[in-house]
């Protein structure tokens, strides 16, 4: 008797053991499923942050590209402006030519022209592309005011085209020379100025 | 065990990664720090300078008419005088001296990019005139120089902040 009783309760365990499996079974199944999700979110973290890296990399280096060009860009039309300063004082409206001595000197303005020149400068207000021209003269300092035919050549400044605008600047140092009336006999005389351009900068 | 080995992978994965993120930032870094050779620019300025130079009337007077500085310069090498009596070299001097004064306003890096300048004349090889003023001893700077008849040397040199 004893030993059926046990044997029942043998079969009796066995079946709640065998009933207890399937249980053990799903939760190993939504364990292993919850790891899978966290591995993604992982994952998916991971790739956003690189991403974020990679994407603030290339916004560095493009902003860092940009600002390169744009310097390029102004340097370019600062070496353009300079060469252009140079070009102007060696032009045919502005240079010396043989009037001032057997040779043709370099960055030597004549006065006596460029205030011809300014009487009509209209005629060249986009000829060389700029906005303004002036020559400020340096040595020897003479009264401050700007040259009219009234005043020159007791003057400082000979303003052409649109003096007032703004802008970026190159100058260059030149001799400022003009014919002179001394003693009854004409002379050559040279003053030391900067012929000032400026020009459009790019932003 | 298997967890532990898991986390190891895991913590492996992850320094490499790092690695690699350091080594391309670094090789950015790299790349917008480090530029090219910078170009070396000519400075126009101060090249017309010393060329404008020549052709300045000064106060020196022969033969009835004031000389350039290119010619005193010359009667300046011969030890001439000018028509009052004042040496041509000492003329000179007053004359370069206040030009540079005038052109060039050397101040502290705040009022100006001039530091200094130096002018030095030069005839054969011998020393004629030295005007130097401010900071010349900057590493930034910018020089011409300019040869004439009879080796006379020129050479002006700017110092930048």
């Amino acid at each position: 008797m004893v030993n059926k009783l046990n044997k029942h309760n043998k079969r009796a365990q066995m079946k709640t053991s065998f009933s207890a499996k399937p249980k053990n079974r799903s939760a190993t199944f939504s364990l292993n499923a919850k790891r899978a999700q966290m591995k993604i979110q992982q994952i998916s973290f991971l790739l956003i942050v690189v991403f974020l890296f990679f994407a603030l990399l290339g916004m560095i280096f493009l902003s860092y590209y940009l600002k390169n060009v744009k310097d390029k860009v102004n340097e370019i039309e600062e070496k353009n402006a300079h060469l252009l300063v140079s070009k102007i004082a060696n032009s045919p409206e502005f240079s010396c030519g043989l009037a001032y001595g057997s040779s043709e000197k370099t960055d030597c303005v004549d006065g006596d022209k460029v205030m011809m020149l300014k009487e009509n400068i209209n005629k060249y207000a986009d000829f060389w592309g700029i906005k303004s021209i002036e020559i400020l003269k340096i040595y020897p300092a003479g009264p401050n005011r700007e040259c009219t035919n009234l005043t020159y050549p007791k003057c400082s400044s000979i303003k052409l085209i649109d003096p007032s605008s703004l802008g970026n600047s190159a100058s260059n140092f030149v001799a400022l020379c003009r014919k002179e009336n001394y003693k009854g006999e004409i002379i050559d005389k040279c003053e030391l100025a900067k012929l000032i351009i400026r020009y459009e900068e790019i932003n | 065990m298997g967890l532990k080995r898991k986390g190891q992978e895991e913590i492996g994965g992850f320094a490499v990664i790092i690695v690699l993120v350091g080594i391309i930032f670094l090789l950015f870094l790299g790349f917008v720090l480090v530029k090219g050779p910078k170009e070396a620019t000519e400075d126009y300025q101060v090249k017309s300078f010393v060329q404008s130079l020549m052709h300045i009337t000064t106060l020196c007077e022969q033969n009835g008419e004031n000389i350039s500085v290119q010619e005193l310069i010359r009667e300046c090498q011969k030890e001439a005088d000018c028509t009052y009596g004042l040496e041509a070299c000492t003329a000179l001097n007053s004359t370069l001296s206040d030009i540079l004064e005038e052109s060039w306003i050397v101040g502290n890096a705040e009022e100006s990019p001039i530091q200094g300048y130096q002018l030095n004349i030069t005839s054969y090889g011998e020393k004629m005139v030295l005007l130097k003023k401010g900071a010349i001893t900057s590493k930034q700077y910018k020089g011409s120089g300019q040869t004439l008849p009879n080796e006379v040397e020129i050479y002006f040199n700017v110092y930048y902040d």
